[in-house]
């Protein structure tokens, strides 16, 4: 039984690990603001009509 | 706190926007990664999420919580993109990138040679997994997100996921527990 948890928890790591190999590490969070950040001027928010949900997030399919 | 900084970016405040931005970037991110084929792809596309954010945040509900709003824009700013550039391939020269950035100075060999020998037995396994599957747990295990984010994501039933998700670590743990006895046999053989 105890060998069959630490394989579950290993299995865990050992996919968390697999996958961060594979996709790599996020960039900065302040890097991603820094490049948003010049992209804003570009647009103007949009103003507010109805309240917002969900099923009206832009360009859902 | 979250409710004041959205307030104030909803009035135009881009110091707060920038907090928002800062708060879940990460999250955003591996979203982004996990839904598309490779990195320069989902930094960009992770950014036109966020300026889909900025433009229609003056219209967001405050009595809602931002974290599953934001993994909803990316999903569609990504589903947007595989739909004009399918069919997209995931690159294998960025994995090996990433995983020999991954590999540690100055472990001994031996070590080296049995962690890798691990990770290609592992990820020869989830290889062998129906995609559905193997979604559901780049979701869960990189992008980290819990049962009903993933749902939201990928439009399908909290249950559903549930069960992809147990299925998958139940043969991952079946064919790795077959492949630890085959390798202790193969190595210790049998007197």
């Amino acid at each position: 039984m105890n060998n069959h948890d630490e394989t579950g928890a290993n299995l865990e790591g050992r996919l968390r690990a697999l996958y961060q190999g594979r996709f790599g590490a996020p960039p900065a969070s302040a890097t991603t603001w820094q490049q948003v950040q010049a992209r804003l001027p570009m647009v103007a928010p949009m103003k507010a009509a109805s309240s917002f949900t969900m099923t009206d997030t832009p360009g859902r399919a | 706190m979250e409710d004041d900084l959205i307030a104030r970016a909803q009035a135009g405040d881009e110091h707060a926007f920038g907090q928002l931005v800062t708060r879940y970037a990460d999250a955003a991110w591996r979203l982004a990664r996990v839904l598309l084929p490779d990195r320069a792809l989902a930094e960009d596309t992770v950014q036109e999420a966020w300026v889909d954010v900025w433009q229609h945040l003056p219209s967001f509900d405050l009595h809602r919580p931002l974290r599953p709003w934001l993994l909803v824009i990316v999903t569609n700013r990504c589903r947007k993109l595989v739909r004009k550039h399918a069919p997209l391939v995931v690159s294998l020269d960025d994995d090996a990138a990433n995983l020999a950035e991954q590999i540690p100075g100055g472990t001994d060999a031996a070590q080296l040679a049995l962690r890798a020998e691990a990770d290609a037995t592992l990820a020869a396994a989830v290889a062998t997994l129906p995609a559905d599957q193997q979604r559901v747990l780049e979701l869960r295990f990189f992008a980290d997100l819990d049962l009903a984010e993933i749902a939201l994501v990928l439009d399908a039933p909290v249950g559903t996921v549930k069960s992809r998700l147990h299925r998958a670590l139940r043969t991952l743990r079946d064919r790795l527990h077959g492949d630890a006895t085959r390798l202790t046999f193969e190595v210790f053989g049998h007197e």
